[in-house]
């Protein structure tokens, strides 16, 4: 039986449990995702209730053994990260993809300090495709799935801006001359993303590609919901 | 300990919110005990309202009708359209009682880790209803939770692109309540959606 006091978290999602509880996920630095119940936080006026939504900076206690916790407590460090609209969607996106890829207790304090920056930029003004995408790369790397952005993958001389590249996800970029049949991407655009400027409007069809590509072997067959609610 | 019925029924009686082993034990005693009658009344009551109470086909709320009362009424305002989550918001609606339109029930709301997309919460009925009566506006009154939000504005979306107008209820510092006991999510909620005066 393991006791944890005060550490940072995000409600990454929380579901009805029981009468009166909630079992909520936690994304969390030291531990990263883990699963709590909130005992009694559904009574009416539960003060504990409020901040058991995603996009709140919190700091978590808790208590138990193997995969199943008792919250012991819980405060917001400060006001939830507004997030609206398409903004709000984007959140949903980053929480499903954490839920989905990332494996309970699997300290991961970077990829945590990447996820604040993601939501504290979603709540701000920046682009959403950018913030998206960028979030994606720096997950699949701390997921060990990162690919060269800078070299060809066979050769190992630098990308260059006007040659044509395809992806092979378990290797990274080969230059190829572009067909029909599959997808081919300019050096100049994937130095672009390497450098995260996504001026161009093809640099972030091919991010987004690219991601999609990547993340795919992670998520398997079923495509992530939360694609379906952007319109 | 108990013979096989009473076990039974102190198992079926689990089923019933906020009871344990213990409330079951207790009330199943009760019955056999003291009320055999009403025992009786409450079985058969339990059979026809499942066999006879399905969903209302234009609000989706639990009607044994084809039509919910609410949605039969001559006397509601068809020009207003207030989207719920849940049937138990409908009625704490109407127990307020200054409401006059009619209402349309989602049955859940917009969650995609639990695999809850727009098709799962009726939004194509919703889009329907919209085209085949005159509704001027629709009244969002999702749950101020992010999941509730997010369904808010997926809806006001499609309703906008149908030329709906679409309000969001305010949702904030309850009445008689004291600002330094209001925690920091509804005060903030309070903040932005704030009204001149
Ligand atoms: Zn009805």
């Amino acid at each position: 039986m393991q006791r944890v006091e005060l550490q940072p978290a995000f409600v990454v999602h929380a579901r009805p449990y029981r009468d009166t509880s909630f079992l909520v996920d936690f994304f969390t630095p030291d531990y990263g995702r883990l699963c709590a119940v909130a005992r009694g936080a559904r009574r009416g006026k539960n003060s504990q209730r409020p901040l058991l939504n995603p996009f709140i900076p919190l700091l978590i206690s808790f208590q138990g053994k193997d995969s199943l916790q008792l919250l012991l407590s819980l405060e917001s460090t400060g006001h939830g990260l507004p997030l609206t609209g398409n903004r709000l969607f984007s959140g949903l996106y980053l929480n499903e993809l954490l839920r989905r890829v990332l494996s309970e207790w699997d300290s991961c304090p970077h990829l945590f300090e990447y996820y604040t920056e993601a939501l504290r930029a979603l709540a701000g003004d920046q682009d959403v495709e950018v913030v998206l995408r960028r979030f994606e790369r720096q997950l699949l790397q701390e997921l060990g799935y990162a690919i060269d952005w800078h070299c060809e993958a066979h050769t190992g001389s630098p990308l260059m801006a006007d040659a044509w590249y395809r992806l092979e996800p378990q290797e990274g970029f080969i230059e190829s001359a572009p067909d029909e049949r599959g997808r081919y991407y300019l050096g100049a655009n994937l130095i672009a993303i390497a450098e995260d400027s996504y001026e161009l409007a093809e640099t972030k069809r091919a991010a987004k590609h690219i991601s999609r590509t990547l993340l795919q072997p992670l998520l398997g067959d079923q495509p992530l919901k939360s694609r379906q609610l952007f319109l | 300990m108990f013979s096989p019925l009473i076990d039974e029924l102190m198992h079926a009686l689990k089923v019933l919110p906020g009871v344990g082993p213990k409330s079951a034990q207790r009330m199943a005693l009760q019955l056999l005990e003291h009320n055999r009658e009403g025992a009786l009344r409450l079985a058969d009551s339990l059979q026809r309202a499942v066999e006879g109470v399905a969903r209302c086909g234009r609000c989706r709320t639990l009607t044994e009708q084809p039509l919910c009362g609410v949605c039969a009424s001559e006397r509601r305002d068809n020009s207003l359209l207030c989207v719920v989550e849940t049937p138990a918001d409908v009625l704490a609606i109407e127990q307020a009682g200054s409401y006059q339109g009619k209402y349309f029930v989602l049955l859940g709301h917009l969650s995609p880790i639990d695999g809850v997309g727009p098709e799962d919460i009726g939004i194509d009925q919703l889009l329907a209803l919209l085209e085949a009566e005159p509704v001027a506006e629709i009244i969002l009154a999702t749950n101020p939770t992010v999941e509730g939000e997010a369904t808010a504005y997926y809806i006001s979306e499609r309703a906008k692109k149908a030329g709906i107008n679409v309000t969001r209820i305010a949702h904030g510092v309850p009445l008689g309540g004291e600002l330094e006991y209001i925690d920091g999510g509804t005060l903030a909620h309070a903040f932005s959606s704030r009204r001149s005066l």
